[in-house]
């Protein structure tokens, strides 16, 4: 006998119950496991508590060796649209402390622990429209919702887009196209995700879960040390991309923000995505008063 | 002995004139010696460009005007066809002397550095766009060879380790000042320092401050040529290498082989300084980062007793409160 014992990592019965007011999970019993994002049961909100649950949940069901696949999806149909106003005040009253705590560590490590920290094929489901599609689109196979539109509004928002969605669009439709989409913060519809290589299959919403399930069934008949293999092979470009542009353009992201005196949490994008007005400021007041402080900054170089 | 391949070709170059072509002249050498005389003391003789930093005629202050200035220069003296070699160092006692201006009152603030609150527009404007300029510059800008003068003790090494060959002085000395002051290495400095001495040996470096001496910075392969004497010695000894290489190869032979010599500084500089430039200057809106004289003056102490121990062969490791001697381990 040694004289220590091995330490014992969490179960699906006790993850299941920490990750539960982020996350519904379904495990069968070979191992697939279903991921849905939500919040009180409905579409899920951008807040910093499921910000962060994003890169524990990776890591912690990576790290379950009886976990064989993941099938990553949100509920209802949204995908990342709407901010939680309310979580993410401490963005608002203390910007140093949110900015690096709460923004430049879990914003890299949701995408980071996705792509180092699983052994296994991934699966992402853009079950609706939004921005922070990269939660999907880095998984190794993507399908998405055939009424759903995908973005990047960040520069619409006078934000550097700088947080990892860059490294997507660059990755998946070159150059030439990720530059429009992130300077127009192009709407883009599931059928040009599928021209532009962004997503594998565009399938009706109703039928999104079951094709992923066949998709996970045709993966799940080859032998369990070919697929974690395997999936370490198709991830690569992914690991290189994330240490190539993702730390430190997370932080041309952030010094923008204090150049510019923008919120990255008072934004509402709903609007903008279903195209029915122009909000996008859940506070238009407090952005007015921040964007007259950023004009006059920006007039007082003149002046001298 | 080398004996020269050729004649100096300086002054030779053939161009159909730009009128008759209707090309845009360059800005002549005396426009931009004039434009740029708060910073730089210029010389051309036989092709080969000095310039010198300076503040009032003395050693460089570090603020906007030079930090502006600097990539003014590349970008004009990089055009500038006339210009075969180009020497750029510092002035008196030592590169880069102090922050700010000092007159025999007071030190005047380098307001432009200003980052907190409602000054964090300035980061952009006044470290971040000089700053990438600045490096950019020194490497895409300038076509032919260079040679650094490095005089004294200095921060912003950058300055003389960008160029292609580099001189110091005996007493010449540097410590990397980012960490020091509370700020994240992304202004290039760790690009030149990284490659120059190893991974290794720059996070040390960085992350205790380590002085590096002369005779360090010769051995670590920093700097190509430490020269006895004051800083003429070496400006001197600068001049001597820059006409051999006039007499070793012809124009277009000098410019192509600098861009061959400073690729991996080119792959460097595109891969990382913008997106780590701008890390560094989100981290200076969040964080206290005092530009700050008495920083500097602390190393300057610091230098001296390292300069002296190491004359006796012993060394002074970086320790909180330390100074103190102590034999090298073998």
């Amino acid at each position: 006998m040694s004289l220590t014992s091995f330490v014992k990592w969490p179960k699906y019965e006790e993850y299941k119950e920490m990750f539960k007011e982020h996350f519904i999970m379904e495990k069968r019993d070979d191992g697939v496991l279903l991921v849905r994002m939500h919040t009180k049961g409905g579409p899920q909100l951008w807040s910093m508590e499921l910000h962060r649950a994003i890169g524990q949940m990776w890591r912690t069901v990576g790290s379950d060796s009886d976990i064989e696949l993941v099938i990553f999806t949100g509920t209802g149909k949204d995908w990342i649209i709407e901010f939680e106003p309310e979580s993410w005040k401490p963005e608002i009253t203390e910007p140093e402390y949110t900015r690096y705590e709460h923004m430049f560590i879990d914003g890299r490590r949701m995408l980071i622990a996705m792509i180092q920290d699983v052994e296994v094929p991934t699966i992402g489901v853009l079950n609706g429209s939004g921005g922070h599609a990269e939660l999907a689109l880095m998984c190794d196979i993507c399908i998405m919702a055939d009424d759903a539109i995908i973005a990047d509004p960040h520069f619409l928002y006078d934000i550097v887009p700088g947080d990892g969605i860059h490294s997507c669009l660059i990755e998946l439709m070159g150059v030439r196209r990720a530059a429009y989409a992130m300077y127009m913060s192009e709407k883009i519809t599931a059928q040009k995700a599928l021209e532009y290589g962004l997503v594998n299959e565009v399938v009706p919403y109703d039928r999104l879960i079951p094709r992923a399930y066949e998709i996970a069934n045709f993966i799940m008949k080859r032998h369990r040390t070919i697929r974690r293999l395997t999936s370490q092979v198709v991830r690569r470009p992914w690991k290189k991309r994330i240490v190539d542009d993702l730390d430190m353009t997370f932080g041309t992201e952030m010094f923008g923000d204090f150049c510019k005196n923008v919120e990255h949490s008072n934004l509402t994008a709903r609007d903008y995505f279903t195209g029915t007005g122009e909000k996008i400021y859940h506070d238009d007041e407090r952005q007015k008063m921040l964007n007259e402080k950023s004009r006059k900054a920006e007039k007082s170089i003149s002046d001298k | 002995m080398i004996r020269p391949n050729y004649e100096s070709d300086a002054g030779k170059r053939k161009e159909i004139p730009t009128k008759e072509l209707g090309t845009v002249p360059f800005v002549p050498f005396e426009e931009y010696k004039e434009m740029l005389k708060h910073c730089f003391i210029m010389k051309r003789e036989n092709g080969i460009l000095e310039a010198r930093l300076h503040t009032d005629g003395g050693s460089l202050q570090w603020g906007a005007p030079a930090h502006q200035g600097l990539h003014v220069f590349f970008d004009l003296a990089g055009r500038d066809l006339d210009n075969e070699v180009i020497i750029l160092g510092g002035t008196g006692e030592s590169l880069i002397k102090s922050m700010g201006k000092t007159n025999l009152k007071k030190t005047e603030e380098t307001k432009e550095f200003a980052s907190q609150g409602s000054d964090a527009w300035r980061l952009y404007e006044y470290q971040y766009l000089d700053g990438t300029k600045d490096v950019e510059g020194q490497i895409f800008d300038l076509q032919v060879p260079t040679i650094g003068v490095w005089n004294g003790g200095t921060f912003h090494t950058d300055l003389v380790l960008f160029s292609d060959i580099t001189l110091c002085t005996e007493d010449a000395w540097t410590t990397e000042m980012h960490f020091r002051v509370n700020m994240v290495p992304g202004d290039g400095i760790q690009i030149a320092w990284r490659e120059l001495m190893g991974r290794k040996r720059f996070a040390y470096a960085e992350l205790t401050g380590e002085i590096i001496t002369a005779r360090k910075a010769l051995a670590l392969g920093m700097v190509n040529e430490i020269v006895p004497g004051d800083v003429e010695a070496c400006y001197k000894r600068a001049w001597e290498i820059a006409e051999l290489i006039m007499r070793t190869g012809s124009r277009v032979t000098r410019r192509i082989t600098v861009q061959q010599l400073r690729r991996p500084w080119k792959m460097d500089i595109a891969d990382e300084l913008r997106n780590a430039f701008s890390s560094e200057m989100y981290v200076t809106a969040t964080e206290h980062s005092p530009h700050e004289n008495k920083y500097w003056d602390w190393a300057n102490e610091e230098a001296k007793l390292v300069l002296a121990a190491e004359k006796k062969g012993k060394v002074v490791r970086p320790r909180v409160n330390g100074g103190k001697e102590e034999d090298e381990i073998k």
